[in-house]
């Protein structure tokens, strides 16, 4: 049996200050890869899918 | 305000202009699609009486399927129905611009040609209509694509497409899928 | 510690319990849809069962949940009593009487028309006024919400409203809105037919009215996932949340552009011209904005977390998280999900590209993977997360629970990737079965039967869900004693929120403005244009 310990309380305010330097380069850096894999999806299907199929109007 | 907060929001805004770049390439490419390509969902707002449709007009039954007017121009027209299309098969030549216009007497129905963007809702009181060019020969699925009641899976019809040379009206300029 | 623990786990419980039904249905369904031999399978039980699985998952789980939520977070964050208890358990009989309609129309066949209606079908009057109930007892804690707030500030001058809260009377002023489109369409048209007080309807009005509701009800069920991202993922984490500012800002922009947009179901349909169509298109572009920032600020919160436990390096802090804590694995799993469902959502809201797609199996695999998928399991995160303070006891096993998201995930996966090449490939929703014979669709079986698989397993997280939470209920108190549930705090507290970020009404009169411009025309030009109407067609009785 495992239980959660008391979260976050522990953190000392002139420690966070030091460590979280580098955020959000981390954030930057995953959110924007998801993002661009999104965008790069999304113009596969543009081009590859929907042009392809045909004219419509 | 905090300076730390100030980074904060800043490194936000930073995010957000760097998706409004992504949407704007998104929106690009969609209204390029639609002015530039003419690839626009149908959107004629054409009113017709579903409770009459079947006596007399465009809509009667001796009208529907393919037909080609004195002009050329190429019309194709169904009836949706509970549980049916009417016709359930119908003939569109190769590479030219072929017209499909759909009502319902009834309920709401749908429909997708499979492997292409032909696709509408058919509302009862309104004639969808959609401009497309089909560009390979073959007999393409047209399911109902709308819960229209206990029978609308077996609503099925077929596109039958064909090659210029094999696309011949009669002398009404009708085509239909058995001659 | 909240005081109403029983008004609120009777809530969640009636989600949870219309939740563990409906998903049955759902793995029945799969199964009949599929090439393998499924008992009971005809037309009438399938679209029955269709009815069910809708109505229980998209109104039953859904407003009960987040009622429930809303109780508690009333509670919790404002820490104070919640006002006038007795009302809200008003609003929750209401609701269950309203459930007890629907279920009993639905069971007996009187109301297999999907939880979207479709007029001019017409099922029995009862189960619209038993889905009118449900919305009507939400329309309570609406005011609940609201009225708490109100007396919080009242009694708390200069000090802006905890987060959790605010986003919670955010999606309670999104859900007024939100229902007046159904409710109109309900009221005025649907009801009156299914009573046989008129014999025919306006189908293009109805639809557009329906349309006012469906998207923004979609944003009423996901809020409180989002809640659960900016208030306790980072708390569980050990980070910070990186701007209480933003955060208000996205819950804002939810509440704005979550609305004006519900024309994007009808890109298919004729009876609206291809400007408002464009303009709500644009328009939805817009909605992408809040989830976008809410993605880039959870994670950055997470990164703190990550950071201040040691991790180092560009991605160094995603390794160093807690991610044995149920919420900081839901979340993860969450985000995962929510790239395949926001991509599915991108392509339907491409204007043009909708024709790919429209009503086939790829529609049906965006808001599973959505909703089934982001939204759902952070519902389970968050039971977890507030039982051990509903209960006053510690979670029997986080190895269970981590076990069930794990599954839950990856049976999301497995069911619904398929149908989005299925969808692509012209497979339709909402079909009972499919010749499998046709050679041209034969190829879809083994995804179909991957499907089911994949149903199996959601159906075995499902219970492995419900035993969880049951299980809290019959540990024994023991000397340790769970403490209240803590709310992230911000990473630079202290700063001063701006008034408009504390309150709604200057964002209401922008709902206003933006609802008038998007939908006056399209609701206006039925009653100018004056279409044909259509004969109800019941399927309540027999002919
Ligand atoms: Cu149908
Ligand atoms: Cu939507």
């Amino acid at each position: 049996m495992d239980t959660i310990k008391e979260s976050g309380a522990n953190i000392e305010e002139p420690a966070s200050a030091l460590l979280i330097q580098p955020v959000p380069s981390g954030a930057f850096a995953l959110a924007g890869a998801a993002v661009a894999l999104l965008l790069v999806a999304w113009l596969v299907m543009y081009f590859f899918t929907f042009l392809p199929r045909g004219p419509v109007g | 305000m905090a300076v730390d907060e100030i980074s904060a929001v800043q490194n936000e805004r930073r995010w957000a202009l760097a998706m409004g770049g992504v949407a704007a390439v998104m929106l690009a490419a969609i209204v390029w699609a639609g002015l530039g390509l003419h690839m626009n969902p149908p959107s004629n707002i054409e009113t017709v009486d579903p409770n009459t449709l079947h006596v007399a007009g465009e809509f009667a039954e001796n009208n529907l399927g393919t037909h080609v007017d004195s002009a050329g121009k190429i019309t194709t027209r169904i009836v949706t129905t509970q549980f049916a299309f009417v016709p359930e098969c119908v003939v569109v030549p190769q590479d030219m611009q072929v017209t499909f216009r759909l009502a319902s007497p009834d309920v709401i129905h749908g429909l997708i040609v499979v492997g292409t963007n032909v696709n509408t809702m058919v509302v009862p009181g309104f004639v969808s209509q959609v401009h497309t060019v089909f560009d390979k020969p073959g007999d393409l699925l047209m399911p109902c694509h709308e819960f229209c009641g206990l029978g609308h899976g077996q609503m099925v019809a077929h596109v039958r497409v064909v090659p210029i040379a094999d696309f011949r009206p009669d002398g009404d300029g009708r085509v239909t899928c058995d001659n | 510690m909240t005081i109403n623990n029983r008004l609120i786990l009777a809530h969640l419980w009636t989600a949870f319990a219309a939740f563990g039904v409906a998903i049955l249905l759902g793995l029945w369904q799969m199964w009949v849809r599929s090439p393998l031999a499924a008992p009971l399978s005809t037309p009438d039980n399938y679209y029955l069962s269709v009815t069910a699985h809708g109505s229980a998952m998209a109104y039953v789980l859904t407003t009960f949940f987040i009622m429930g939520f809303g109780y508690f977070v009333a509670e919790s964050a404002l820490k104070q009593a919640l006002p006038a208890p007795r009302l809200a358990w008003a609003g929750f009989v209401l609701g269950i009487v309203g459930t007890v309609l629907v279920v009993a129309t639905v069971l007996s066949g009187q109301a297999s028309v999907m939880f979207t209606f479709y007029p001019p079908l017409s099922a029995s009057p009862l189960f619209y006024i038993g889905l009118v109930l449900v919305v009507v007892g939400s329309w309570i804690w609406c005011a609940l919400m609201i009225v708490a707030m109100t007396r919080w500030k009242k009694a708390n001058p200069g000090t802006p409203v905890p987060l959790a809260m605010y986003a919670t009377v955010a999606n309670a002023i999104l859900w007024l809105w939100t229902t007046v489109g159904v409710a109109a369409e309900l009221l005025f048209v649907v009801i009156p037919a299914a009573f046989g007080w008129t014999q025919t309807v306006d189908v293009g009005l109805t639809r557009t009215l329906f349309s006012w509701t469906l998207h923004a009800i979609v944003y009423f069920w996901l809020i409180p996932a989002y809640i659960a991202f900016y208030t306790m993922a980072p708390q569980a984490a050990g980070g910070r949340l990186f701007s209480d500012l933003m955060a208000r800002g996205s819950f804002i922009l939810f509440l704005l552009c979550g609305l004006p947009v519900g024309l994007h179901h009808l890109f298919m349909d004729p009876e609206h011209s291809s400007g408002f169509k464009t303009v709500q298109m644009m328009l939805t572009v817009l909605v992408a904005v809040p989830t976008l920032l809410t993605v880039f600020t959870v994670t950055a919160s997470m990164e703190i977390g990550g950071r201040l436990r040691g991790g180092k390096g560009l991605l160094g802090w995603i390794g160093a998280l807690p991610w044995e804590r149920p919420m900081v694995l839901a979340t993860g799993l969450s985000f995962f999900m929510l790239w395949f469902g926001g991509f599915g959502g991108l392509i339907n809201m491409s204007y043009g590209m909708n024709a790919m797609v429209h009503n086939t199996s790829w529609v049906s695999a965006h808001f599973h993977m959505i909703f089934g998928g982001s939204v759902v399991i952070m519902y389970f995160a968050i039971a977890y997360h507030i039982w051990p303070n509903l209960t006053g006891r510690l979670a029997p096993s986080l190895v269970l629970q981590r076990a069930q998201l794990w599954l839950w995930a990856i049976g999301m996966m497995v069911m619904s990737l398929p149908w989005h090449w299925l969808g692509l490939s012209g497979q339709v929703r909402r079909v009972a079965q499919f010749d499998y014979a046709d050679p041209s669709i034969s190829w879809w079986a083994p995804w179909m039967i991957m499907s089911v698989v994949g149903g199996g397993m959601l159906v075995i997280s499902a219970g492995m869900f419900i035993w969880n939470l049951v299980s809290f209920h019959f540990e024994r108190t023991g000397a340790a004693k769970p403490g209240p549930v803590e709310y992230a705090r911000a990473l630079h507290p202290g700063v001063p929120v701006p008034a408009a970020l504390n309150g709604f009404v200057l964002w209401n009169a922008f709902v206003l403005v933006l609802m008038a411009a998007a939908y006056t025309y399209p609701i206006a030009q039925f009653f100018i244009l004056k279409p044909p109407q259509a004969v109800v067609h019941r399927v309540d009785r027999t002919p």
